[in-house]
């Protein structure tokens, strides 16, 4: 073969091919110029493009979207729980806070108060709800005995029943065998406090001429030194007095409710404390502020009660604006709050 | 000598268990709900040993559970005495007229001894007591002797491994055998 011996037109066109990109190379692009050949090629590439950039932009964006979702479902289940943690964060705050306004109550009254006490937690109540009686955690262990009075800042509970090493039971005054001896606070008559249901209480033994009116007051009388005297056990709401007989007997609302009972105060020793002075007007959450109150008594009308704010844990805790209360037993209108 | 000595063990097991579902009851029923009326929990293990136990065991057996759960009340001993032993003897008598095998049975029986508690306790404070029940929390009645049968069959396959453990024979309307 005659290495020399090619076709010269063949060779042309070779040529030609090999020297088209090189001059196109050459070939000075103008701006703005768009040759008839390449316009079908540009808008294929261009529609070819656009549909491979919208594909892989919607590829992406669902991607991103699935990923975004797993993500915010994370984060949902995230600050899901993070909330229900706060919100349990929130409700053992609530509970401490109120705890604490209820000790610090506790606290104060005990500071208060000539009687020695002892406070203690409710863990249990009675086996029969025919029954009133709870059972609290201090015991013979923390001199605890039979027939000392339980109280709470509001007024009496009940007394001690039976006691162990660590725990003891609790009579309620609403208990229909509770008896505990009492006083009607405007005139002085004697009678005995005992259970009706777990909402009332019934003074009993009144001798028939005494004067119990509705809306009257009944403090403990502090006979027996198992409660301090003059302390609060409920307010009158209704007198029976049948055509014969020698006593009658009056319908009395507890200040305390066993059903909200919490934490109580066993008087160990009631030092001779007399409320009387210090329970002036009114019943209640008041006696806190009334115990912080100048200790002389000045009379006054019944505008000059106690407010309702003077009765909330914060105003009891602070030092409350001076307030005057009429006289314990002169003043025979007192109204009960 | 042995089989006296599972028989104490038996009783004693019952006792216990007693006295801890009563104190669930008292105690932690009020920690997690409040005053609202907890099942009677101690009621079972008095109906399982009164269906399922003789007359006399029934006597004695109600007798120590009156005796121990009177700790946790304050209702004299002799009127939850009196109280319980009617229940059992009553759930006796009860089992004689009607039976059947089944969890539902159990559970009946449950709610109406809770039911009957109440009510001859409310009787035997009439004629004995020194201070007669003159305002009955009726209302609390009804929801233990509606609580008390769910939680029944929870605490008789606990009862019947008391029996297992102690090597009591079980009872033949447990294992099919009864026919009455």
């Amino acid at each position: 073969m005659n290495f020399f011996a090619f076709d010269i037109r063949k060779l042309l066109i070779v040529i030609a091919v090999i020297a088209l990109p090189i001059l196109s190379i050459n070939m000075k692009r103008n701006p703005g110029e768009d040759p008839w050949y390449r316009r079908p090629f540009t808008w294929f590439i261009a529609e070819s493009q656009g549909g491979y950039s919208s594909f892989t932009s919607g590829v992406r964006g669902t991607t991103s979207m699935y990923l975004n979702l797993m993500g915010i479902k994370k984060d949902n289940m995230r600050m899901q729980r993070e909330n229900e943690e706060l919100r349990a964060q929130l409700g053992a705050l609530t509970e401490l806070k109120l705890e604490n306004e209820r000790l610090n109550q506790l606290l104060q009254f005990k500071l208060n108060t000539k009687m020695r006490l002892l406070a203690s937690k409710v863990i249990a109540r009675d086996l029969s709800p025919d029954h009133e009686s709870i059972r609290i955690n201090r015991g013979y262990r923390q001199g605890l005995r039979k027939q000392m009075g339980v109280i709470t800042v509001q007024g009496v509970v009940g007394y001690v029943l039976s006691t162990e090493m660590d725990t003891a039971q609790i009579l309620v005054v609403t208990d229909r065998s509770a008896a505990v001896d009492a006083l009607v606070q405007r005139t002085r008559a004697r009678g005995l406090v005992s259970g009706k249901d777990s909402n009332s209480v019934r003074l009993r033994y009144l001798e028939r001429a005494d004067d119990v009116a509705v809306g009257d007051a009944v403090v403990t009388s502090g006979m027996k030194g198992s409660f301090p005297k003059g302390f609060p056990v409920g307010k009158v709401t209704s007198v029976r007095k049948t055509d014969f007989g020698i006593s009658q007997e009056a319908l009395v609302e507890p200040v305390v409710m066993p059903s909200n009972l919490e934490e109580v105060f066993v008087v160990l020793d009631s030092g001779g404390e007399d409320f009387n002075e210090k329970l002036a007007t009114g019943f209640g959450a008041p006696l806190l502020s009334k115990m912080n109150q100048p200790s002389q008594p000045v009379a006054s009308p019944p505008s000059a009660l106690p407010t309702p704010a003077a009765s909330t844990p914060a105003a009891s805790t602070s030092s409350p604006a001076p307030q005057t209360v009429a006289p314990p037993i002169a003043d025979p209108v007192v109204k009960v709050q | 000598m042995k089989a006296k000595a599972l028989l104490v063990a038996n009783i004693f097991l019952f006792l216990a268990a007693t006295l801890l579902l009563a104190g669930g009851q008292t105690s932690f029923w009020l920690q997690i709900f409040g005053y609202f009326p907890p099942p009677a929990l101690w009621i079972p293990g008095l109906v399982y040993i009164a269906l399922f136990r003789s007359t006399l065991t029934v006597i004695i057996v109600s007798h120590l559970i009156a005796i121990a759960l009177a700790t946790s009340t304050a209702m004299p001993e002799g009127l939850m005495m009196i109280s319980c032993l009617a229940v059992a003897l009553s759930v006796q008598i009860f089992k004689t007229r009607f039976y059947w095998t089944a969890t539902t049975y159990f559970m009946l029986v449950c709610g109406l001894a809770t039911l009957m508690f109440h009510l001859y306790h409310f009787a035997a404070s009439w004629v004995i007591a020194d201070h007669p029940l003159t305002s009955p929390a009726v209302s609390a009645w009804v929801i233990q002797a509606l609580l008390t049968p769910l939680f029944a069959p929870l605490l008789f396959p606990i009862f019947r491994w008391f029996d297992q453990i102690t090597h009591r024979t079980e009872p033949p309307e447990i294992t099919g055998a009864y026919s009455a």
